[in-house]
C-alpha cells in the first residue's frame, strides 16, 4: 500500500512577534500512520502541531508563512473553516481537560453542537467513541457521574474519547501521556496503536522510547528547525544527522 | 550519560580482551597439536572455563545497560554487537578447547600426516579474529575488507586437509580415528572463521548501521 498523506507541510515558518518559532519546517502526516515529534523543549514541536488545527490563531501576534495543508486544502487560506477544520483535526493536551460535567455529556457536547439530537444516535456516539478509547469497560455504568471522578489516564481517554465523538480524521496529541502514571501511559500508547486504524495521529512526546515504541515516522526538532524526518526505526537505529544522534543519545548541549 | 559513555568503554575493553584471550587460545590449540605439547592444551581448556565465565559477565553487563539506559541509535548498535560478540566468540573458544582435546588424545598416536594445511588454515583463522576485535575496538572496518578471500582460503584448504587425510587412510587404515580428528579439527577451524565473518558482519552494522553478508555485498565496503 502506497502511504498517502493527510498533511503536507511545505517551508513551513511562524513567528511569535519578533520571535521566530519555526523555521522553514517541511513534513507530510501519513494517513492511518503515527507521526511523533521529538526534540528538546522549545525545539518548537507544540508549536508545530497547534499549527496543524490553527490553535495558534488564539495567541496575539502570531504570524505564519509557508504551506500546510490538509487534505489538498491550505489550512491557511482564508477560505478555511476553522471549526470544520478542528473537527477534522482533534487536539489532546498534556494535561486531562474534561468538562465539568457528567461522562455522557462530555462525549455528547461535541454531536449536539454539530446538530445531532436524536438519544438514540447519542447514545450509540456514546458507546462508540468509549469503546474506541478503550474506557467503555471502564465507565459504563457510571456514565452520569461527574467526569472529574474519574482518574488521571481514565480522564485522558474520555478526552480521546471525546474527541472521537464528532469523527475527526487526524487526532494530535501534544504530551498527552506527561501527566500519567506508566499503566495510564501504557493504556494511552496501546490507544494510539488502535487508533492508527481508523485515524490518523500526530503526537509531541518527550519519551523517546515512547516514540519509539508507537510511531511510524519522526521528527526531530531542533530551535525551530525539522532537522530530521523519517521513519522511526531508521531515526532510532541509524539516524542521518548527527544532531539527531546526539539528541538520542542523550549527549546534547 | 556520562554513565553510559563510560559503561560502554569499560564494555569495549572487557570485549577487547576477551577478544584477544580468544585469538591466543586459538593459536595455542594448533601450537600444542603440532608440537605434541600437552602442557599447553591444558592450559587452552583451563582458559576456555574464563573465557565461558566472561561471555555470561559481559552478557550480563549489556542486558544491564539495556534495561538501565534504553540505549539508542549508536549506542543500541554498539550493545546489541556486544551481545552478540560474545557468542560467537565463545564459539571460537570452545573450537579451540576441541582442537586442544585433539591434541591431547593425538599425541600418543602418531600418524605419518603432515598438518602444513591445518597450520596455515590457523594463521588465516587467528588473523581473522585479530582482525575482528581490532575493528571492534577501534570502529574501524576498514580491515575487514577482505574477509570472503579469507573465508573462501579456510574452505580450500579444509578440503584439502580432507582429501590427504582420506589418502593417508587407504595406505594407513590402522591409524583410520587419528586420521578422523585430523578432519575435525579442519571443520572447527573452518567454523572459527565463519564465526569471524559473522562478528565482522556486526561490527560494519555497529560502525555503519548497515546490514551486510560477509559471503555476498562485503566486496562493495
Amino acid at each position: 500500500m502506497i502511504d498517502t498523506n493527510v498533511m503536507d507541510i511545505d517551508k513551513f515558518n511562524l513567528w511569535y512577534g519578533e520571535k521566530q518559532a519555526l523555521i522553514e519546517v517541511s513534513m507530510n502526516v501519513r494517513k492511518n500512520k503515527v507521526t511523533a515529534l521529538i526534540g528538546p523543549s522549545g525545539c518548537g514541536k507544540s508549536t508545530l502541531i497547534r499549527c496543524m488545527n490553527r490553535m495558534n490563531d488564539l495567541v496575539d501576534g502570531c504570524r505564519v508563512e509557508g504551506r500546510m495543508s490538509f487534505n489538498g486544502q491550505d489550512i491557511y487560506d482564508k477560505s478555511t473553516d476553522v471549526m470544520l477544520l478542528r473537527k477534522k483535526i482533534g487536539m489532546i493536551f498534556q494535561k486531562p481537560n474534561p468538562f465539568p460535567m457528567s461522562v455522557r455529556d462530555n462525549i455528547t457536547y461535541g454531536p449536539k453542537i454539530h446538530g445531532v439530537t436524536k438519544p438514540d444516535e447519542l447514545d450509540e456516539i456514546v458507546e462508540r467513541s468509549l469503546r474506541q478509547a478503550a474506557l467503555w469497560d471502564e465507565v459504563h455504568d457510571r456514565l452520569e457521574h461527574s467526569a472529574l471522578s474519574l482518574s488521571g489516564g481514565q480522564q485522558q481517554r474520555l478526552c480521546i474519547a471525546r474527541t472521537l465523538s464528532i469523527n475527526p480524521e487526524v487526532i494530535l496529541m501534544d504530551e498527552p501521556t506527561s501527566a500519567l502514571d506508566p499503566i495510564a501511559t501504557s493504556k494511552i500508547e496501546d490507544l494510539a496503536g488502535e487508533l492508527q486504524k481508523d485515524y490518523t495521529v500526530v503526537i509531541v512526546t518527550h519519551n523517546m522510547q515512547q516514540a519509539a515504541r508507537i510511531s511510524d515516522y519522526t521528527g526531530f526538532m531542533y530551535i525551530g528547525r525539522m532537522i530530521e524526518f523519517d521513519r522511526t526505526d531508521k531515526v532510532f537505529s541509524k539516524p542521518s544527522d548527527e544532531l539527531t544522534e546526539r539528541y538520542i543519545t542523550g549527549r546534547f548541549g | 550519560m556520562k554513565k553510559l559513555s563510560a559503561d560502554i568503554k569499560e564494555m569495549t575493553n572487557s570485549i577487547t580482551e576477551m577478544g584477544e584471550l580468544v585469538a591466543e587460545v586459538l593459536e595455542k590449540s594448533v601450537n600444542s597439536l603440532v608440537n605434541s605439547d600437552v602442557g599447553m592444551a591444558e592450559e587452552v581448556i583451563r582458559k576456555y572455563d574464563h573465557i565461558a565465565f566472561l561471555e555470561t559477565l559481559i552478557e550480563d553487563e549489556a542486558l544491564r545497560i539495556l534495561i538501565l539506559y534504553q540505549p539508542m541509535a549508536s549506542d543500541m548498535r554498539f550493545t546489541a554487537t556486544a551481545l552478540k560478540m560474545v557468542t560467537y566468540l565463545e564459539r571460537i573458544g570452545k573450537y579451540s578447547k576441541n582442537i586442544a582435546k585433539a591434541a591431547i588424545y593425538l599425541r600418543d598416536r602418531p600418524t605419518t600426516y603432515r598438518m602444513i594445511d591445518v597450520y596455515s588454515m590457523c594463521d588465516v583463522a587467528v588473523e581473522m579474529v585479530r582482525g575482528v576485535v581490532s575493528a571492534f575496538e577501534n570502529r574501524n572496518t576498514d580491515n575487514l575488507q577482505n574477509y570472503i578471500d579469507m573465508d573462501d582460503k579456510l574452505d580450500h584448504y579444509r578440503v584439502s586437509v580432507i582429501e590427504d587425510n582420506v589418502k593417508h587412510m587407504r595406505i594407513d587404515p590402522t591409524s583410520i580415528e587419528a586420521y578422523t580428528y585430523y578432519i575435525s579439527i579442519a571443520k572447527y577451524l573452518e567454523r572459527v572463521g565463519d564465526n569471524a565473518c559473522k562478528i565482522a558482519e556486526k561490527v560494519i552494522y555497529m560502525v555503519s548501521g548497515k546490514r551486510i553478508e560477509i559471503d555476498g555485498a562485503v566486496r562493495g565496503l
